[in-house]
């Protein structure tokens, strides 16, 4: 029983991993129907912030964390205004799709010729810190930045519902005509939403940096554990993303332990064929796809 | 009788001493060149390592160029080119560029790293019949295939980390039981493999083992299993980044075992750094160290080689430089026995045949072209004070073994 425990606890805590590192992917995806493939590259450049933060300047990744997601912010919105919009504008909507891969490649090899390919984590003081709780042994800074990331999440969810950028957000997403009709500046939402999800993806590239090893290579990775924790838990919704994230977690570690650690991913994609035949918007979907 | 130092006469002396400074770099420009050909990793998974490699194979050529003024082969002197390109850690991208190296008449090949990479890469060379001496491929299919023209300067993956296996029959006291994992990919599984079934010979218990997905982000299984069955030692034949995760894990979950081992990662300085005071103890196999005995045919000892390295590169000195350097080193061996740079069937066999001592150790290939699993053995190696020392076997030791490892907690 305790082995059962410490496996679905293990599965919670990497799952907060992966749900943080989508959230911001849902958000792009469910406002701007955009699969943004560059944005991997904003979680492993908020990982390399931090470790420049931590190693070069002394200071703590979790002190960082802001300023570097308004770093995300910033980059995000300037480039979706300024690169994603005209090349829509004067291509097609797939355009978006090639021009956040083309901006992926160009990034993923800057990081490279800047830091070089090594593998690299960030360990702060608590790194090694371990909790006990009776048998459960837990790894702080996991259950920390789980912590952090339920946060973040749960504010994005408020900032959603309650603040007027989010109502205008929402807005556009349901009908852009609409909302434009009613004196909404689309393309300014197009790129503030895209820089608040870039800022959330920087913002889990911090936390992935203290968690795991990273190099300039992995930004795939995420992109595509994004892709699957959106798909499962529902695009544009952040609570669906940390449900999604939750659910491939613990069925990742419960598949590690009684199945076989080799049919990790094979369950993982099993899963996402199914949701995607029984319930293709995910399972809390989103409150504004069905209006289109 | 004085001599008067004019200022012709120090204009003289200056040049004369600077053409003589100069020579066999410009010397060694104007000779004719023995081209090496093949990709290497300069971006990409694989990077790190791939710059380490190509550093080893340049570091010896620069050596021959400028310092020997060329290579003698036949009564002529050649100057050795290594023309190596990037190929992304892609294996796709690292058989077209040397399709276009084949087209062009590269005869002589140095390997990519990696055995995803060197694997297809080593099929088109044997079919173009030009031998491929490499350092970065270890995996069984390399050597399982037939291949006369591929020679490899490690055992094949199955047994290289047998080494690793017979330095713990010397421990004392003996260890009891092991749990190994292994990712699935061309070496780590044939690797694992082996070692299970090395460890089964030596009459060790493998209480637990684990087929992990290559590209690791999260190894709960195996913390339960260590919580669990309490085994002596884990031995983790993982790549370098994969080791780090699981090495971190088990620090922070706090599973303590007596040994922690894993085939790559403590060799590069950024583990190290990357674990801090929880990498000491943690060992690892090394297929070279700048302290090995040895004598060799062109830097004539192992430590001059390395003092050369230092001299001359920023990429810190880890195994695959000396590993890479073998390659040239067996290479030159045979350009000169043969006495011609065009004959590749000669050259081959000469490679079949080769038993020399180098700044490497003992180059001797075994038939199917992989390294004597003996004489290419490797040594085993510790984290001990923050740096890696060799603690097997006794002809090659520079310490004794951490037995037990400090646990995590204490640390």
């Amino acid at each position: 029983m305790s082995t059962f425990i410490q496996t679905v606890v293990n599965g919670v805590l990497f799952g907060g991993i992966l749900s943080i590192a989508a959230v911001g992917f849902s958000l792009i995806f469910g406002v701007m129907n955009v699969i943004n493939l560059a944005h991997g590259v904003f979680v492993i450049g908020g990982a390399y912030a931090a470790l420049v933060a931590w190693s070069t300047l002394g200071i703590d990744p979790l002190l960082a964390l802001p300023v570097i997601m308004a770093l995300g912010y910033v980059l995000g919105s300037q480039f979706q205004r300024h690169v994603m919009q005209p090349a829509v504008r004067r291509g097609n909507p797939v355009a978006a799709l090639l021009v956040t891969f083309g901006f992926a490649l160009v990034v993923v090899n800057l990081l490279t010729v800047w830091f070089s390919s090594a593998v690299r984590n960030i360990s702060p003081s608590y790194a090694f810190v371990n909790l006990r709780l009776g048998d459960l042994s837990i790894d702080a800074v996991r259950l920390v930045c789980f912590g952090i990331g339920l946060v973040m999440i749960a504010a994005l969810s408020l900032f959603m519902r309650r603040s007027r950028l989010g109502r205008v957000i929402r807005a556009t997403a349901q009908s852009e005509l609409g909302a434009r009709l009613c004196g909404v500046d689309s393309k300014g939402v197009y790129a503030a939403t895209f820089g608040v999800g870039s800022a959330f993806g920087a913002a889990s590239g911090v936390l992935i940096g203290m968690m795991l090893p990273f190099t300039p290579a992995e930004e795939t990775l995420w992109t595509v554990y994004a892709f699957i924790v959106v798909t499962l838990g529902g695009v544009g919704s952040p609570a669906g993303a940390m449900l999604g994230g939750v659910l491939m977690g613990v069925a990742a570690t419960l598949t590690q332990t009684y199945l076989g650690a080799v049919y990790t991913n094979m369950v993982m994609f099993l899963i996402l064929l199914l949701m995607l035949l029984v319930r293709p918007h995910g399972i809390l979907g989103s409150a504004f796809r069905a209006s289109r | 009788m004085s001599i008067s130092i004019t200022r012709r006469r120090s204009l003289e002396l200056i040049g004369a001493a600077g053409a003589v400074a100069v020579a066999p770099r410009v010397g060694a420009q104007a000779l004719p060149a023995i081209t090496f050909g093949g990709t290497i990793p300069f971006s990409g998974r694989w990077a790190e390592i791939g710059q380490s490699v190509h550093a080893g194979y340049t570091t010896v050529a620069k050596y021959v160029n400028e310092v020997l003024g060329g290579l003698e082969v036949g009564g002529r002197r050649y100057r050795l080119d290594i023309k190596m390109v990037d190929d992304a850690s892609d294996p796709q991208r690292g058989i077209t560029l040397l399709q276009r190296q084949l087209d062009d008449g590269v005869s002589l090949f140095l390997g990519t790293y990696s055995t995803p990479m060197v694997l297809p890469q080593a099929a088109m060379t044997e079919r173009a019949r030009r031998p491929m001496v490499q350092a970065g491929g270890g995996g069984d299919a390399i050597f399982t295939q037939g291949y006369r023209y591929i020679f490899g300067m490690y055992p094949r993956a199955s047994r290289s980390a047998f080494p690793a296996v017979d330095s713990m029959t010397v421990l004392n006291p003996r260890p009891q039981s092991f749990i190994v994992v292994y990712t699935n990919d061309p070496f780590s599984k044939p690797q694992g493999l082996g070692v299970m079934a090395r460890l089964r010979e030596r009459g060790f218990n493998v209480v637990d083992s684990f087929e992990l997905p290559f590209q690791l982000q999260d190894i709960s299984a195996v913390l339960t299993a260590v919580r669990d069955k309490k085994p002596d030692v884990v031995m983790c034949l993982t790549s370098d980044q994969n080791s780090l995760l699981i090495a971190r894990q088990m620090a922070q979950n706090r599973a303590d075992v007596k040994m922690l081992f894993t085939s790559l990662g403590p060799q590069t300085p950024s583990f190290r750094q990357g674990l801090g005071k929880f990498a000491e103890g943690i060992s690892c196999i090394s297929t070279w160290s700048p302290s090995f005995p040895y004598k060799d045919p062109i830097f004539g000892t192992t430590q001059k080689f390395a003092e050369y390295y230092q001299a001359n590169n920023t990429v810190p000195l880890i195994y695959h430089q000396g590993t890479a350097a073998g390659c040239i080193v067996a290479y030159t061996s045979v350009l000169r026995a043969v006495g011609k740079i065009d004959d590749t069937e000669a050259i081959r066999d000469g490679l079949a045949r080769i038993d020399i001592e180098s700044l490497y150790g003992r180059i001797k290939f075994t038939p199917e072209g992989d390294g004597d699993p003996v004489l290419m053995g490797s040594a085993v190696t510790q984290v001990q004070g923050g740096d890696l020392k060799v603690i097997f076997p006794a002809a090659l030791k520079e310490a004794n073994p951490i037995w037990p490892m400090t646990a995590w907690s204490q640390r």
